[in-house]
């Protein structure tokens, strides 16, 4: 019965959160055009897209290999697997002890299954863009462990239950502290939020797909329903990656506020967390989009492992010290 | 007067557009093919897409790669180095597509008429929906030619199920 629920609950979840990602993107593309004093296509664009590439036809090339068609579907269930521990303003549906390092498994697993379909399409174009794309992932990750690991080791020293998980962060707040512990959090923020601007490929770090320089990166080939599956896998990656930064650094449920209690919890719940990561991503996504143009891929990986990584060291730092009590 | 008339004009072009929205969702992506174009047509086509004219409204999105695409923007006089290109990037575009010819250039040759390297009707080498003439043709009309394209893809597709 218990499994019943749990796959009841994830088929929910998919199509609850696919709905959301795609209105985001329609969303972003609206606020994008309004800042540039456009009047910016409807709503659902996104939706029309999905739906109009699902009815094209689908070419597969001569030189493709068998992966090719096989990618996109392991995209899609990598990133569906991937809700069942995603915190969506409660613990994940299958919460257990150390599940974020599933969680960033399964995130890096799906730009991992992008990089191969690319190289499987036969494509010199997608071969860069493929090529950048596990530059740009094996940069952007040591950073934002370095900063998750920190922050789930001093809530680890406050007590919780069950350590390294991704329910802790509703069980202790991060904000919680000395105004020490505030500084390296604030700057383990600022690391989250550029982390997350590269994981979903926008303003500097939308260097894989250049569509001016390489085509389209690595989905130079694909086309039809092949595309729209890549597409969806992705909006359903940018909620994702947002709701880990939101359930860090804004864990806030108004449901004990409110005083609801059972399912009408989990709803205003969601509904609440879906606003939160609508938030993150207008700053993390839209803002930085609509101000910011692309960089070369040498300095992308400068400021990645110049930058961000010294920026996530201070911040660990900081928050070691308050914790250890080495001043005080 | 005048302005009333552009207004309605203008009404109806977006009645016609919204009429075509609401079928499969369209949202239809170009790719830009430029077959030895001067890059006076090719300017015309970035300014449709500024935010002036902004074809983004319609779903418009220009993409990078013709597997993408839905609607194919030629310009040039098709020269000798750029007609196996066409014809290749003609048959990377997955169906159902609309091809529209922009400029003088690919619908008669314009200056370079009865040149010995440049063969000029595009239609002789591809088939070509929408024909927009002008050296250059104004973003409105470009705009006017993708909406004609659509329309044509429309029966076109209605015709298939029937």
């Amino acid at each position: 019965m218990n499994i019943l629920y749990a796959t009841l609950g994830l088929i929910a979840l998919y199509l609850y959160v696919s709905f959301a990602s795609l209105l985001w993107e329609g969303l972003d593309r609206k606020l994008v055009a309004r800042m540039q004093r456009r009047v910016g296509p409807p709503l659902l664009q996104p939706f029309y897209d999905f739906l109009k590439l699902m009815s094209k036809e689908s070419i597969i090339p001569r030189h493709a290999n068998k992966f090719y068609e096989l990618a996109p579907v392991l995209a899609l269930a990598v990133s569906i697997a991937l809700l069942a521990y995603t915190p969506m303003g409660f613990a994940p549906l299958f919460a257990t002890k150390g599940d974020v390092i599933v969680f960033i498994y399964l995130l890096t697993l799906i730009g991992f299954i992008r990089v191969l379909g690319a190289i499987s399409s036969g494509s010199p174009y997608a071969r860069i863009g493929a090529q950048r794309e596990m530059i740009i992932l094996v940069s952007r990750e040591v950073p934002m462990m370095l900063a998750l690991f920190t922050i789930l080791w001093r809530l680890n020293h406050l007590g919780v239950e069950k350590p390294f998980s991704l329910a802790t962060f509703y069980q202790r707040n991060v904000w919680s502290g000395t105004p020490l512990a505030l500084i390296g959090t604030f700057i383990l923020l600022f690391v989250f939020l550029a982390w997350l601007a590269s994981e979903i490929e926008v303003g500097f770090f939308d260097i894989p797909e250049a569509e001016t320089e390489v085509a389209e990166g690595p989905m130079a080939e694909y086309s039809g329903r092949h595309l729209a599956l890549f597409e969806l896998s992705n909006a359903l990656k940018m909620f994702v990656s947002a709701s880990l930064v939101v359930a860090i650094f804004l864990p806030w449920d108004i449901s004990a506020y409110v005083g609801l209690s059972g399912i009408s919890a989990l709803v205003v719940d969601i509904l609440f967390h879906t606003f939160k990561v609508f938030v993150v991503l207008f700053i993390s996504m839209s803002i930085f989009r609509a101000i910011t143009g692309r960089l070369r891929i040498t300095h992308a990986v400068q400021v990645f492992w110049l930058r961000l990584l010294s920026a996530a060291i201070i911040g660990s730092l900081i928050l070691a010290i308050d914790q250890l009590g080495v001043i005080a | 007067m005048n302005s009333q008339s552009q207004l309605t004009e203008r009404e109806m072009l977006e009645k016609r557009i919204a009429k075509l929205c609401k079928y499969i969702g369209r949202s239809p992506w170009v790719f830009h093919v430029n077959s030895g174009s001067c890059n006076g047509c090719d300017i015309e086509i970035i300014a449709a897409l500024t935010p002036r004219y902004d074809a983004e409204r319609f779903g418009v999105k220009v993409v990078g790669t013709p597997r993408h695409a839905d609607i194919l923007l030629v310009t040039g006089p098709v020269t000798d180095q750029s007609l196996e290109r066409v014809k290749l990037i003609y048959e990377q575009t997955p169906d159902p597509k609309v091809v529209i010819a922009v400029g003088a250039c690919p619908t008669g040759g314009s200056v370079f008429y009865e040149s010995p390297f440049t063969n000029a009707p595009l239609d002789k080498h591809i088939p070509v929906d929408v024909f927009v003439p002008g050296c250059p043709p104004r973003p409105e009309a470009i705009l006017y030619g993708v909406v004609l394209g659509l329309e044509k893809l429309i029966k076109k597709i209605e015709g298939e199920k029937e």
